[in-house]
């Protein structure tokens, strides 16, 4: 396959999976995942809201928007809050959401948008601190937990 | 400068062709002959191979053919085992006899799957791409068509550079065969990367095994068994084979490496310190070190100060019998607070590093002594002197070269060493060797011009082989401290 051929393969797959994943959402009527629509006419960029659960940020709202790129899904798509959020997971500076599901030597290309949404539900109410991100979070988390869900909580507060 | 050392190959071709071509393209235009190197060099060679890319393959598939033969599975399946056991074949066989479930055995190594998916009738679509085609896929009966199987390939092999590739499916685990692989991408360019990242693979996970570190070499270099020792390749790079840097007996390579890095983060001190230009002592004129040879002339004509480059005491005094390699600690009076004791701190590692980077400094500068010793050569072959007679002057500057090396990673030994009655005499084995070794550079800086040419060689020839009888005692007794523990270190 010619590389010409081989990037217009890649983007027919891309588009396929995208309608196919989109359509999927809207069947399985999942009830965390609210406003999921695309932002940019030119480039697959995803804004959505997602409405926590468990103690933590029960009925707390997260903004994000989810970047596919043109080689999705042999590559992994990138995942962001459109605001701060105090979490071992999160990068304080980029509010890019840093889970093991997506990184490029750990992604599967059957997994879907809805498997990272799951994930990420996962992740808001148990973190990874296996590899941590925001190197505070994770240490109130650890050895002041008190202290760790008034700072994320009110954080949470301030966007709702 | 590249090492002349003697290069020892065996049952690698290829790589005694690469050997002579490189032989006859030396730009000095004099083709370079095997000599007898050190006698340390010639006995640890005889258990190094260097094997380029096609022999690495070709002993890959041996030990691969040879695990097959015993445990009758497949080649794709037995590389994954080898991988696994860092191609280990005692230890992979080992585990596979103690084992005692066969079947546990290898869904612990990932080549059968944990589970089976039920496969259901006709056509279907593939999860990848959403189109119905045909499917297929591997003992786990996870499917996608070929196109997203090659799509999948070709990404981990060009982006990701993975020669272990595991099922597309989530939460399988499954290791996909060489075969497999090699049956779903034809393009040759994607076969051959591939196949180099095999090899790649091979030599990173394999403890026998080292890549050389030279400038555009691909090769690597085999050893017998582990150990940090000097290895050099067939382009003629010297290095460690446990970390893969410059040899550097007598320092070991944790030291090295934090050696290595505390030069890094005072990287400002080096500014500081100068060390291409010092002044004159006596007329304080800036004076740039041109040569190897530590004796120092001021040029300003006025003044005609000689003296030591590194303690820039008068060279009358100094001569080449002066040793200014000990650290003398007494000097440092009761620091007061931890300003204090930083400020010596901070005197001592620049008292070290100043006669490293000497050292280092001197090594390159005497990298152009081959073009002298080129020359006078030449010359020498010119009035009557056979070509073999005039050999005594490139032994003399690879010698050279080794001592400047040693001495350089002497003082970084010294550096991370306690005080004590063994630092003393391994101090005084420096001081030797330093001493030596300043006037044989003398020698073949100073004298290379205007000797004639018997006395000359009569000279050079007993001062170096006089300068490698230090250099072998000092690192024996370096070689024995470290074997019977004797060395204390402050780190």
């Amino acid at each position: 396959m010619s590389t010409l051929q081989a990037a217009a393969h890649g983007r027919i797959v891309q588009l396929s999976r995208i309608r196919k994943e989109i359509a999927d959402l809207a069947k399985n009527k999942r009830r965390f995942i609210k406003d999921f629509r695309k932002i940019e006419k030119c480039k697959d960029i995803f804004q959505f809201k997602i409405i926590g659960d468990g103690v933590l940020y029960k009925n707390m709202i997260f903004t994000l928007t989810l970047d596919v790129n043109v080689e999705y899904p042999f590559k992994p798509p990138y995942l962001k809050f459109c605001h701060n959020v105090y979490h071992p997971n999160v990068d304080p500076v980029t509010c890019e959401l840093c889970s093991p599901m997506l990184l490029q030597e750990n992604w599967k290309p059957e997994t879907t948008m809805e498997d990272v949404l799951l994930n990420l539900i996962v992740l808001l109410n148990e973190p990874d601190l296996s590899r941590p991100v925001n190197i505070d979070a994770a240490h109130d988390y650890i050895h002041n937990k008190v202290e760790f869900v008034k700072k994320s909580t009110e954080l949470a507060k301030k966007w709702n | 400068m590249n090492s002349d050392d003697e290069i020892y190959m065996e049952g690698s071709a290829s790589s005694e062709d690469d050997m002579d071509d490189e032989c006859l393209s030396d730009d000095d235009g004099i083709a370079r002959h095997d000599q007898s190197a050190s006698d340390y060099l010639n006995k640890k060679d005889k258990d190094n191979e260097v094997l380029d890319h096609d022999s690495l393959e070709a002993e890959m598939k041996k030990a691969i053919s040879e695990v097959e033969a015993v445990l009758q599975v497949k080649t794709g399946v037995c590389r994954i085992l080898l991988h696994k056991y860092k191609w280990n074949k005692e230890s992979l066989l080992e585990r596979f006899y103690e084992h005692p479930d066969t079947i546990a055995f290898l869904i612990d190594a990932q080549v059968i799957p944990r589970q089976q998916e039920v496969i259901p009738a006709g056509d279907a679509e593939c999860d990848i791409c959403c189109s119905m085609d045909e499917l297929s896929g591997l003992s786990c009966n996870h499917r996608a068509c070929a196109e997203c199987w090659q799509a999948y390939l070709t990404n981990k092999i060009v982006s990701d550079a993975q020669s272990e590739i595991e099922c597309m499916a989530p939460n399988c685990k499954l290791l996909i065969e060489d075969e497999k692989v090699l049956s779903y991408i034809s393009d040759p360019t994607m076969v051959s990367k591939y196949r180099k990242l095999m090899v790649a693979s091979y030599v990173e996970i394999n403890c026998l095994l080292r890549w050389c570190p030279g400038i555009d070499c691909g090769k690597a270099v085999k050893v017998s068994h582990w150990e940090p020792r000097l290895v050099v390749c067939s382009c003629g790079t010297c290095f460690c084979f446990s970390c893969g840097q410059n040899w550097h007996e007598p320092l070991n390579c944790r030291h090295l490496k934090k050696w290595i890095k505390k030069c890094q983060d005072d990287s400002e001190t080096m500014n500081w310190i100068n060390a291409n230009t010092k002044d004159c002592p006596k007329c304080m004129i800036p004076i740039e070190k041109n040569g190897g040879c530590n004796r120092m002339l001021c040029t300003n004509s006025g003044c005609r100060y000689e003296f030591c480059w590194m303690c820039l005491e008068p060279w009358t005094k100094h001569g080449y019998q002066y040793a200014c390699n000990g650290y003398d600690e007494t000097a440092v009076k009761n620091p007061q607070d931890a300003q204090e004791i930083s400020r010596a701190n901070l005197k001592r590692y620049l008292f070290y590093f100043n006669r490293y980077m000497g050292h280092e400094q001197s090594l390159q500068l005497e990298g152009k002594l081959n073009i002298k010793v080129a020359k006078k050569m030449e010359q020498m072959e010119n009035m009557s002197m056979s070509w073999i007679e005039v050999q005594f002057l490139r032994k003399a500057v690879d010698i050279l070269s080794e001592c400047r090396r040693t001495l350089m990673y002497t003082y970084a030994f010294a550096f991370y060493l306690k005080k004590d009655n063994n630092s003393i005499i391994f101090e005084s084995n420096q001081a030797n060797l330093e001493m030596e070794t300043e006037q044989l550079s003398g020698f073949l800086e100073r004298d290379l011009e205007d000797e004639d040419l018997v006395t000359l060689k009569q000279k050079v020839q007993d001062k170096y082989r006089y300068v490698e009888q230090r250099r072998k005692v000092l690192l024996d007794h370096c070689a024995e401290g470290a074997e019977q523990d004797i060395w204390q270190y402050n780190d």
